[in-house]
Protein backbone atom coordinates (compact mmCIF):
# COMPACT_ATOMS: atom_id res chain seq x y z
CA UNK A 1 0.00 0.00 0.00
CA UNK A 2 1.38 3.36 -1.06
CA UNK A 3 0.43 5.58 1.86
CA UNK A 4 1.31 8.82 0.10
CA UNK A 5 -0.91 8.10 -2.89
CA UNK A 6 -3.82 6.79 -0.87
CA UNK A 7 -3.81 9.43 1.85
CA UNK A 8 -2.84 12.46 -0.21
CA UNK A 9 -4.12 11.79 -3.70
CA UNK A 10 -7.08 9.42 -3.32
CA UNK A 11 -9.37 12.00 -1.64
CA UNK A 12 -8.71 14.54 -4.38
CA UNK A 13 -9.05 11.93 -7.11
CA UNK A 14 -12.50 11.14 -5.69
CA UNK A 15 -13.28 14.85 -5.66
CA UNK A 16 -12.00 15.11 -9.26
CA UNK A 17 -9.51 17.79 -8.26
CA UNK A 18 -6.12 16.39 -9.28
CA UNK A 19 -3.83 17.64 -12.00
CA UNK A 20 -3.50 15.44 -15.08
CA UNK A 21 -0.12 14.14 -13.91
CA UNK A 22 -1.40 13.27 -10.44
CA UNK A 23 -4.43 11.58 -11.94
CA UNK A 24 -2.22 9.47 -14.17
CA UNK A 25 -0.11 8.49 -11.18
CA UNK A 26 -3.19 7.31 -9.28
CA UNK A 27 -4.54 5.36 -12.24
CA UNK A 28 -1.22 3.63 -12.75
CA UNK A 29 -1.19 2.70 -9.07
CA UNK A 30 -4.70 1.22 -8.95
CA UNK A 31 -4.19 -0.62 -12.20
CA UNK A 32 -1.71 -2.79 -10.37
CA UNK A 33 -3.65 -3.11 -7.12
CA UNK A 34 -7.34 -4.17 -7.27
CA UNK A 35 -7.77 -3.68 -3.52
CA UNK A 36 -6.56 -0.10 -3.79
CA UNK A 37 -8.93 0.38 -6.71
CA UNK A 38 -11.83 -0.80 -4.54
CA UNK A 39 -10.85 1.67 -1.83
CA UNK A 40 -10.78 4.47 -4.38
CA UNK A 41 -14.17 3.49 -5.82
CA UNK A 42 -15.64 3.65 -2.32
CA UNK A 43 -14.37 7.21 -1.97
CA UNK A 44 -15.77 8.10 -5.39
CA UNK A 45 -19.19 6.71 -4.49
CA UNK A 46 -19.21 8.91 -1.46
CA UNK A 47 -18.17 12.03 -3.38
CA UNK A 48 -20.98 11.26 -5.82
CA UNK A 49 -23.44 12.19 -3.08
CA UNK A 50 -22.16 15.77 -2.88
CA UNK A 51 -24.34 17.17 -5.70
CA UNK A 52 -27.37 16.15 -3.69
CA UNK A 53 -26.29 18.54 -0.95
CA UNK A 54 -26.91 21.53 -3.19
CA UNK A 55 -30.33 23.15 -3.19
CA UNK A 56 -32.02 22.42 -6.53
CA UNK A 57 -32.73 25.35 -8.83
CA UNK A 58 -35.35 24.69 -11.53
CA UNK A 59 -34.07 25.82 -14.95
CA UNK A 60 -36.14 28.10 -17.15
CA UNK A 61 -38.59 26.16 -19.38
CA UNK A 62 -36.68 27.34 -22.45
CA UNK A 63 -33.68 25.21 -21.43
CA UNK A 64 -35.68 22.02 -21.75
CA UNK A 65 -37.45 23.28 -24.87
CA UNK A 66 -34.14 24.04 -26.58
CA UNK A 67 -32.66 20.71 -25.53
CA UNK A 68 -35.60 18.69 -26.79
CA UNK A 69 -35.72 20.67 -30.04
CA UNK A 70 -32.06 19.83 -30.55
CA UNK A 71 -32.71 16.18 -29.78
CA UNK A 72 -35.74 15.99 -32.06
CA UNK A 73 -33.63 17.40 -34.89
CA UNK A 74 -31.12 14.59 -34.38
CA UNK A 75 -31.34 11.79 -36.90
CA UNK A 76 -30.94 9.16 -34.19
CA UNK A 77 -34.20 9.95 -32.45
CA UNK A 78 -36.76 7.15 -32.59
CA UNK A 79 -40.51 7.80 -32.53
CA UNK A 80 -42.10 7.08 -29.13
CA UNK A 81 -44.28 4.25 -30.46
CA UNK A 82 -41.25 2.05 -30.98
CA UNK A 83 -40.77 -0.37 -28.08
CA UNK A 84 -37.19 -0.53 -26.91
CA UNK A 85 -35.24 -2.81 -24.68
CA UNK A 86 -34.49 -1.77 -21.10
CA UNK A 87 -30.84 -2.79 -21.32
CA UNK A 88 -28.35 -0.85 -23.39
CA UNK A 89 -28.60 -1.92 -26.98
CA UNK A 90 -26.48 0.02 -29.40
CA UNK A 91 -28.63 0.22 -32.52
CA UNK A 92 -27.18 3.21 -34.19
CA UNK A 93 -26.10 3.98 -36.74
CA UNK A 94 -28.62 1.79 -38.52
CA UNK A 95 -27.81 0.63 -42.05
CA UNK A 96 -29.56 2.59 -44.82
CA UNK A 97 -32.90 1.05 -45.76
CA UNK A 98 -33.66 0.51 -49.47
CA UNK A 99 -36.13 3.02 -50.84
CA UNK A 100 -39.27 2.05 -52.78
CA UNK A 101 -37.42 3.08 -55.92
CA UNK A 102 -34.61 0.68 -55.11
CA UNK A 103 -37.11 -2.13 -54.71
CA UNK A 104 -38.83 -1.13 -57.92
CA UNK A 105 -35.56 -1.21 -59.79
CA UNK A 106 -34.87 -4.64 -58.43
CA UNK A 107 -38.13 -5.82 -59.97
CA UNK A 108 -39.66 -6.82 -56.69
CA UNK A 109 -42.49 -4.32 -56.82
CA UNK A 110 -43.53 -4.70 -60.47
CA UNK A 111 -45.90 -7.69 -60.08
CA UNK A 112 -47.49 -6.02 -57.09
CA UNK A 113 -48.04 -2.62 -58.70
CA UNK A 114 -51.77 -2.99 -59.47
CA UNK A 115 -52.51 -4.40 -56.03
CA UNK A 116 -50.48 -1.67 -54.43
CA UNK A 117 -52.47 1.01 -56.26
CA UNK A 118 -55.77 -0.50 -55.10
CA UNK A 119 -54.45 -0.76 -51.56
CA UNK A 120 -53.30 2.85 -51.72
CA UNK A 121 -56.79 3.92 -52.81
CA UNK A 122 -58.35 2.09 -49.86
CA UNK A 123 -55.86 3.58 -47.46
CA UNK A 124 -56.55 7.05 -48.84
CA UNK A 125 -60.28 6.47 -48.54
CA UNK A 126 -59.96 5.40 -44.90
CA UNK A 127 -57.63 8.28 -44.24
CA UNK A 128 -60.16 10.71 -45.73
CA UNK A 129 -62.89 9.34 -43.45
CA UNK A 130 -60.60 9.64 -40.49
CA UNK A 131 -59.76 13.23 -41.39
CA UNK A 132 -63.43 14.03 -41.78
CA UNK A 133 -64.11 12.64 -38.31
CA UNK A 134 -61.28 14.69 -36.87
CA UNK A 135 -62.65 17.83 -38.56
CA UNK A 136 -66.08 17.14 -37.07
CA UNK A 137 -64.57 16.64 -33.63
CA UNK A 138 -62.60 19.86 -33.91
CA UNK A 139 -65.69 21.76 -35.05
CA UNK A 140 -67.52 20.42 -32.01
CA UNK A 141 -64.71 21.53 -29.76
CA UNK A 142 -64.71 24.99 -31.36
CA UNK A 143 -68.48 25.25 -30.79
CA UNK A 144 -68.03 24.24 -27.14
CA UNK A 145 -65.25 26.76 -26.67
CA UNK A 146 -67.35 29.49 -28.31
CA UNK A 147 -70.20 28.70 -25.95
CA UNK A 148 -67.86 28.77 -22.97
CA UNK A 149 -66.45 32.08 -24.16
CA UNK A 150 -69.94 33.59 -24.40
CA UNK A 151 -70.71 32.48 -20.85
CA UNK A 152 -67.47 33.99 -19.65
CA UNK A 153 -68.23 37.28 -21.43
CA UNK A 154 -71.66 37.37 -19.77
CA UNK A 155 -70.14 36.63 -16.39
CA UNK A 156 -67.58 39.34 -16.91
CA UNK A 157 -70.30 41.88 -17.78
CA UNK A 158 -72.19 40.95 -14.60
CA UNK A 159 -69.00 41.27 -12.57
CA UNK A 160 -68.30 44.66 -14.08
CA UNK A 161 -71.82 45.80 -13.14
CA UNK A 162 -71.29 44.53 -9.60
CA UNK A 163 -67.97 46.31 -9.55
CA UNK A 164 -69.63 49.60 -10.53
CA UNK A 165 -72.18 49.20 -7.74
CA UNK A 166 -69.45 48.45 -5.26
CA UNK A 167 -67.49 51.46 -6.42
CA UNK A 168 -70.53 53.73 -5.85
CA UNK A 169 -71.17 52.12 -2.47
CA UNK A 170 -67.52 52.63 -1.60
CA UNK A 171 -67.75 56.33 -2.44
CA UNK A 172 -70.81 56.66 -0.21
CA UNK A 173 -69.04 54.88 2.61
CA UNK A 174 -65.98 57.06 2.13
CA UNK A 175 -68.17 60.14 2.45
CA UNK A 176 -69.79 58.73 5.58
CA UNK A 177 -66.40 57.91 6.96
CA UNK A 178 -65.24 61.46 6.30
CA UNK A 179 -68.35 62.79 8.02
CA UNK A 180 -67.71 60.60 11.02
CA UNK A 181 -64.13 61.81 11.07
CA UNK A 182 -65.33 65.41 10.99
CA UNK A 183 -67.71 64.72 13.86
CA UNK A 184 -64.99 63.09 15.86
CA UNK A 185 -62.72 66.03 15.17
CA UNK A 186 -65.39 68.44 16.34
CA UNK A 187 -65.87 66.49 19.55
CA UNK A 188 -62.15 66.56 20.19
CA UNK A 189 -61.61 70.21 19.25
CA UNK A 190 -60.56 72.55 22.10
CA UNK A 191 -63.52 74.41 23.56
CA UNK A 192 -66.11 72.22 21.86
CA UNK A 193 -69.53 72.16 23.49
CA UNK A 194 -72.31 69.63 23.14
CA UNK A 195 -75.98 70.24 23.81
CA UNK A 196 -78.31 67.30 24.29
CA UNK A 197 -81.86 67.48 22.93
CA UNK A 198 -84.64 65.28 24.35
CA UNK A 199 -88.19 64.29 23.56
CA UNK A 200 -90.56 67.17 24.26
CA UNK A 201 -93.95 65.56 23.65
CA UNK A 202 -93.49 62.26 25.42
CA UNK A 203 -94.60 60.45 22.26
CA UNK A 204 -91.05 59.51 21.19
CA UNK A 205 -89.18 58.73 24.40
CA UNK A 206 -86.22 57.13 22.65
CA UNK A 207 -85.71 60.03 20.26
CA UNK A 208 -82.64 62.10 21.08
CA UNK A 209 -80.09 64.38 19.46
CA UNK A 210 -76.93 66.35 20.11
CA UNK A 211 -75.52 69.53 18.69
CA UNK A 212 -71.77 69.80 18.99
CA UNK A 213 -70.14 73.12 18.24
CA UNK A 214 -66.41 73.68 17.92
CA UNK A 215 -66.37 77.38 17.34
CA UNK A 216 -62.59 77.74 16.99
CA UNK A 217 -62.50 74.96 14.42
CA UNK A 218 -65.55 76.36 12.67
CA UNK A 219 -67.37 73.04 12.86
CA UNK A 220 -70.88 72.28 14.13
CA UNK A 221 -72.56 68.91 13.86
CA UNK A 222 -76.08 67.82 14.64
CA UNK A 223 -76.70 64.12 15.22
CA UNK A 224 -80.14 62.60 15.88
CA UNK A 225 -81.38 59.06 16.41
CA UNK A 226 -84.70 57.24 16.79
CA UNK A 227 -86.71 60.01 15.17
CA UNK A 228 -90.04 58.68 13.82
CA UNK A 229 -90.51 58.38 10.06
CA UNK A 230 -92.36 61.17 8.31
CA UNK A 231 -94.80 61.25 5.42
CA UNK A 232 -93.54 62.34 2.01
CA UNK A 233 -94.90 65.88 2.46
CA UNK A 234 -93.10 66.46 5.75
CA UNK A 235 -89.53 67.31 6.81
CA UNK A 236 -87.69 67.86 10.05
CA UNK A 237 -86.34 71.34 10.69
CA UNK A 238 -83.57 72.31 13.10
CA UNK A 239 -83.88 75.58 14.98
CA UNK A 240 -81.30 77.72 16.77
CA UNK A 241 -83.27 79.74 19.28
CA UNK A 242 -81.83 82.99 20.61
CA UNK A 243 -84.16 84.55 23.18
CA UNK A 244 -87.54 84.39 21.48
CA UNK A 245 -86.07 84.36 18.00
CA UNK A 246 -85.95 80.96 16.24
CA UNK A 247 -83.42 80.77 13.38
CA UNK A 248 -83.63 77.91 10.88
CA UNK A 249 -80.47 75.81 10.76
CA UNK A 250 -81.72 73.54 7.97
CA UNK A 251 -84.24 70.90 7.06
CA UNK A 252 -83.50 67.18 6.97
CA UNK A 253 -84.93 63.70 6.73
CA UNK A 254 -83.83 60.56 8.55
CA UNK A 255 -82.87 57.07 7.43
CA UNK A 256 -84.82 53.90 8.13
CA UNK A 257 -83.38 53.82 11.65
CA UNK A 258 -84.40 57.36 12.41
CA UNK A 259 -80.81 58.59 12.22
CA UNK A 260 -79.31 61.70 10.67
CA UNK A 261 -76.00 63.52 10.80
CA UNK A 262 -76.07 67.11 9.71
CA UNK A 263 -73.33 69.70 9.28
CA UNK A 264 -74.58 73.00 10.70
CA UNK A 265 -73.38 76.52 10.05
CA UNK A 266 -70.88 76.92 12.91
CA UNK A 267 -71.36 80.70 13.12
CA UNK A 268 -75.10 80.26 13.49
CA UNK A 269 -74.76 77.45 16.04
CA UNK A 270 -72.11 79.17 18.12
CA UNK A 271 -74.64 81.16 20.17
CA UNK A 272 -78.06 79.92 21.31
CA UNK A 273 -80.40 79.79 24.27
CA UNK A 274 -82.12 76.65 23.07
CA UNK A 275 -82.08 74.27 20.10
CA UNK A 276 -85.17 72.50 18.80
CA UNK A 277 -86.38 70.18 16.08
CA UNK A 278 -89.88 70.47 14.62
CA UNK A 279 -91.93 68.67 12.00
CA UNK A 280 -92.75 71.01 9.13
CA UNK A 281 -94.33 70.84 5.68
CA UNK A 282 -91.98 69.93 2.83
CA UNK A 283 -89.65 72.80 2.13
CA UNK A 284 -89.61 73.96 5.74
CA UNK A 285 -91.16 76.93 7.52
CA UNK A 286 -90.09 80.44 8.45
CA UNK A 287 -90.90 79.78 12.10
CA UNK A 288 -91.47 76.51 13.92
CA UNK A 289 -95.05 75.23 14.07
CA UNK A 290 -95.75 75.47 17.84
CA UNK A 291 -97.31 72.09 18.49
CA UNK A 292 -94.91 70.29 16.18
CA UNK A 293 -91.68 70.74 18.17
CA UNK A 294 -90.61 67.20 19.16
CA UNK A 295 -87.03 67.68 20.43
CA UNK A 296 -85.71 70.49 22.54
CA UNK A 297 -82.56 71.31 24.47
CA UNK A 298 -81.81 74.47 26.43
CA UNK A 299 -78.39 75.94 27.13
CA UNK A 300 -77.51 75.95 30.79
CA UNK A 301 -77.37 79.44 32.22
CA UNK B 1 -44.58 2.89 -14.37
CA UNK B 2 -41.37 4.38 -13.00
CA UNK B 3 -38.05 3.43 -14.61
CA UNK B 4 -34.68 3.52 -12.92
CA UNK B 5 -32.07 5.90 -14.24
CA UNK B 6 -30.19 3.04 -15.82
CA UNK B 7 -33.32 1.66 -17.54
CA UNK B 8 -34.01 5.11 -18.92
CA UNK B 9 -30.44 5.34 -20.17
CA UNK B 10 -30.97 2.09 -22.06
CA UNK B 11 -33.93 3.71 -23.75
CA UNK B 12 -31.93 6.86 -24.48
CA UNK B 13 -29.25 4.71 -26.06
CA UNK B 14 -31.92 3.30 -28.35
CA UNK B 15 -32.96 6.81 -29.39
CA UNK B 16 -35.94 7.35 -27.06
CA UNK B 17 -36.15 11.11 -26.52
CA UNK B 18 -38.97 10.73 -23.98
CA UNK B 19 -36.59 8.79 -21.73
CA UNK B 20 -34.12 11.68 -21.93
CA UNK B 21 -36.92 14.07 -21.05
CA UNK B 22 -37.71 12.00 -17.96
CA UNK B 23 -34.08 12.09 -16.85
CA UNK B 24 -34.03 15.83 -17.46
CA UNK B 25 -37.11 16.33 -15.31
CA UNK B 26 -35.55 14.17 -12.62
CA UNK B 27 -32.15 15.87 -12.40
CA UNK B 28 -32.07 19.24 -14.21
CA UNK B 29 -32.87 21.30 -11.11
CA UNK B 30 -30.23 19.55 -9.02
CA UNK B 31 -27.68 19.88 -11.79
CA UNK B 32 -28.42 23.58 -12.21
CA UNK B 33 -27.88 24.00 -8.47
CA UNK B 34 -24.48 22.32 -8.74
CA UNK B 35 -23.43 24.24 -11.86
CA UNK B 36 -24.53 27.55 -10.36
CA UNK B 37 -22.20 26.93 -7.45
CA UNK B 38 -19.33 26.83 -9.91
CA UNK B 39 -20.12 29.47 -12.54
CA UNK B 40 -22.34 31.77 -10.44
CA UNK B 41 -24.10 33.05 -13.54
CA UNK B 42 -27.57 31.75 -14.22
CA UNK B 43 -27.65 32.12 -18.00
CA UNK B 44 -24.27 30.44 -18.36
CA UNK B 45 -25.31 27.73 -15.92
CA UNK B 46 -28.50 27.00 -17.88
CA UNK B 47 -26.48 26.67 -21.08
CA UNK B 48 -24.25 24.17 -19.31
CA UNK B 49 -27.27 22.19 -18.11
CA UNK B 50 -28.58 22.03 -21.67
CA UNK B 51 -25.18 21.00 -23.00
CA UNK B 52 -24.83 18.35 -20.28
CA UNK B 53 -28.10 16.66 -21.23
CA UNK B 54 -27.22 16.95 -24.90
CA UNK B 55 -24.04 15.03 -24.12
CA UNK B 56 -26.06 12.49 -22.17
CA UNK B 57 -28.07 11.99 -25.34
CA UNK B 58 -25.09 12.15 -27.68
CA UNK B 59 -22.78 9.94 -25.62
CA UNK B 60 -25.40 7.59 -24.19
CA UNK B 61 -23.73 4.57 -25.77
CA UNK B 62 -20.58 5.26 -23.80
CA UNK B 63 -22.41 5.07 -20.47
CA UNK B 64 -21.77 1.78 -18.71
CA UNK B 65 -24.00 1.12 -15.71
CA UNK B 66 -21.55 -1.49 -14.44
CA UNK B 67 -18.99 1.26 -13.90
CA UNK B 68 -21.20 3.54 -11.85
CA UNK B 69 -24.52 5.24 -11.44
CA UNK B 70 -26.06 7.45 -14.10
CA UNK B 71 -26.32 10.39 -11.73
CA UNK B 72 -22.60 10.22 -10.94
CA UNK B 73 -21.77 10.17 -14.65
CA UNK B 74 -24.17 12.99 -15.50
CA UNK B 75 -23.11 15.25 -12.61
CA UNK B 76 -19.49 14.65 -13.56
CA UNK B 77 -20.16 15.87 -17.10
CA UNK B 78 -21.99 18.98 -15.90
CA UNK B 79 -19.53 19.80 -13.18
CA UNK B 80 -16.55 19.43 -15.49
CA UNK B 81 -18.20 21.65 -18.12
CA UNK B 82 -18.84 24.27 -15.45
CA UNK B 83 -15.28 24.19 -14.14
CA UNK B 84 -13.84 24.35 -17.65
CA UNK B 85 -16.08 27.29 -18.45
CA UNK B 86 -14.96 29.12 -15.33
CA UNK B 87 -11.31 28.48 -16.10
CA UNK B 88 -11.74 29.64 -19.68
CA UNK B 89 -13.34 32.84 -18.46
CA UNK B 90 -10.47 33.15 -15.97
CA UNK B 91 -12.95 33.72 -13.16
CA UNK B 92 -11.34 32.59 -9.98
CA UNK B 93 -13.97 31.30 -7.60
CA UNK B 94 -14.24 32.74 -4.13
CA UNK B 95 -12.93 30.81 -1.18
CA UNK B 96 -15.92 29.58 0.77
CA UNK B 97 -14.44 30.34 4.17
CA UNK B 98 -14.57 34.04 3.37
CA UNK B 99 -18.21 33.95 2.51
CA UNK B 100 -20.69 32.60 5.02
CA UNK B 101 -23.44 32.92 2.42
CA UNK B 102 -21.60 30.46 0.22
CA UNK B 103 -21.54 27.89 2.97
CA UNK B 104 -25.23 28.28 3.66
CA UNK B 105 -26.01 27.75 -0.05
CA UNK B 106 -24.51 24.31 0.19
CA UNK B 107 -25.57 23.29 3.64
CA UNK B 108 -29.10 24.59 3.78
CA UNK B 109 -31.98 23.64 1.53
CA UNK B 110 -33.63 26.38 -0.50
CA UNK B 111 -37.25 26.41 0.54
CA UNK B 112 -38.38 27.79 -2.78
CA UNK B 113 -36.92 24.93 -4.80
CA UNK B 114 -38.31 21.46 -5.26
CA UNK B 115 -36.74 18.31 -6.54
CA UNK B 116 -38.33 16.56 -9.45
CA UNK B 117 -39.18 13.49 -7.49
CA UNK B 118 -40.06 12.90 -3.87
CA UNK B 119 -37.43 10.20 -3.48
CA UNK B 120 -34.69 12.46 -4.76
CA UNK B 121 -35.84 15.29 -2.54
CA UNK B 122 -35.80 13.07 0.53
CA UNK B 123 -32.31 11.87 -0.30
CA UNK B 124 -31.14 15.45 -0.81
CA UNK B 125 -32.41 16.43 2.61
CA UNK B 126 -30.61 13.50 4.18
CA UNK B 127 -27.32 14.33 2.45
CA UNK B 128 -27.56 17.97 3.51
CA UNK B 129 -28.11 16.97 7.11
CA UNK B 130 -25.18 14.57 6.93
CA UNK B 131 -22.84 17.35 5.74
CA UNK B 132 -23.24 19.08 9.06
CA UNK B 133 -20.95 16.48 10.63
CA UNK B 134 -17.99 18.10 8.88
CA UNK B 135 -15.96 20.75 10.62
CA UNK B 136 -15.92 24.10 8.81
CA UNK B 137 -12.32 23.48 7.74
CA UNK B 138 -13.06 20.02 6.35
CA UNK B 139 -16.14 21.31 4.62
CA UNK B 140 -14.15 24.15 3.08
CA UNK B 141 -11.61 21.83 1.49
CA UNK B 142 -14.32 19.61 0.00
CA UNK B 143 -16.26 22.63 -1.22
CA UNK B 144 -13.25 24.18 -2.94
CA UNK B 145 -12.15 20.91 -4.51
CA UNK B 146 -15.47 19.52 -5.68
CA UNK B 147 -17.55 22.59 -6.41
CA UNK B 148 -14.87 25.08 -7.36
CA UNK B 149 -12.53 22.66 -9.10
CA UNK B 150 -9.40 23.79 -7.25
CA UNK B 151 -6.46 21.46 -6.99
CA UNK B 152 -5.04 20.65 -3.57
CA UNK B 153 -2.16 23.07 -4.18
CA UNK B 154 -4.58 25.83 -5.16
CA UNK B 155 -6.66 25.16 -2.06
CA UNK B 156 -3.56 25.42 0.14
CA UNK B 157 -2.72 28.74 -1.49
CA UNK B 158 -6.28 30.08 -1.39
CA UNK B 159 -6.72 29.24 2.28
CA UNK B 160 -3.14 30.03 3.29
CA UNK B 161 -2.86 26.59 4.84
CA UNK B 162 -0.01 24.06 4.63
CA UNK B 163 -0.53 21.40 1.97
CA UNK B 164 -0.22 18.62 4.55
CA UNK B 165 -3.09 20.12 6.54
CA UNK B 166 -5.20 20.22 3.39
CA UNK B 167 -4.50 16.51 2.84
CA UNK B 168 -5.53 15.70 6.39
CA UNK B 169 -8.73 17.74 6.22
CA UNK B 170 -9.77 16.13 2.93
CA UNK B 171 -9.01 12.59 4.12
CA UNK B 172 -10.67 12.94 7.52
CA UNK B 173 -13.57 14.87 6.04
CA UNK B 174 -14.34 12.15 3.54
CA UNK B 175 -13.97 9.46 6.21
CA UNK B 176 -16.38 11.29 8.47
CA UNK B 177 -18.75 11.83 5.58
CA UNK B 178 -18.69 8.14 4.70
CA UNK B 179 -19.47 7.12 8.23
CA UNK B 180 -22.32 9.63 8.48
CA UNK B 181 -23.81 8.64 5.13
CA UNK B 182 -23.78 4.99 6.09
CA UNK B 183 -25.32 5.78 9.48
CA UNK B 184 -28.08 7.71 7.68
CA UNK B 185 -28.74 4.66 5.54
CA UNK B 186 -27.79 6.38 2.30
CA UNK B 187 -26.79 3.88 -0.33
CA UNK B 188 -23.30 4.46 -1.70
Amino acid sequence: MNKRIEEELFPFYALDALTAEEKAEVEAYIAADPEAQARLVALQDMAAQLPLAVAPVPPAPSVKANLMARVQADSRVVQPAVEVATKPVVKRPSPPQPTWWDRLRQGVAVPMLAGTAALAAIVLFIWAISLNQQVNQLQGQVADLTSDTNVLVENMAALEADNDQLRVRNEVLQQQLQTQADILASYQAPGATTLALGDLTGENPTAAATLTVAAEAGVATFVARNLPPLSADQVYQLWIIRGDLPLSAGIFSVDENGRVTLAVDAALASAYDAVGVSIEPAGGSATPTPDQIILLGAASS
Amino acid sequence: MSFTDEQLMAKVTAGDSAALETLYDRYAATLLGVVLRVVQDRSVAEEIVQETFWRVWDKAASFDDTQGKFSTWMFSIGRRLAIDTTRRQKIRPHAARNDAEEARMLREPDGSSVAETADLRIEQERVRSVLTVLSPEQYEVIELAYFQGLTRQEIAQATDTPLGTIHTRARLGLQKLRSALESAGIEL
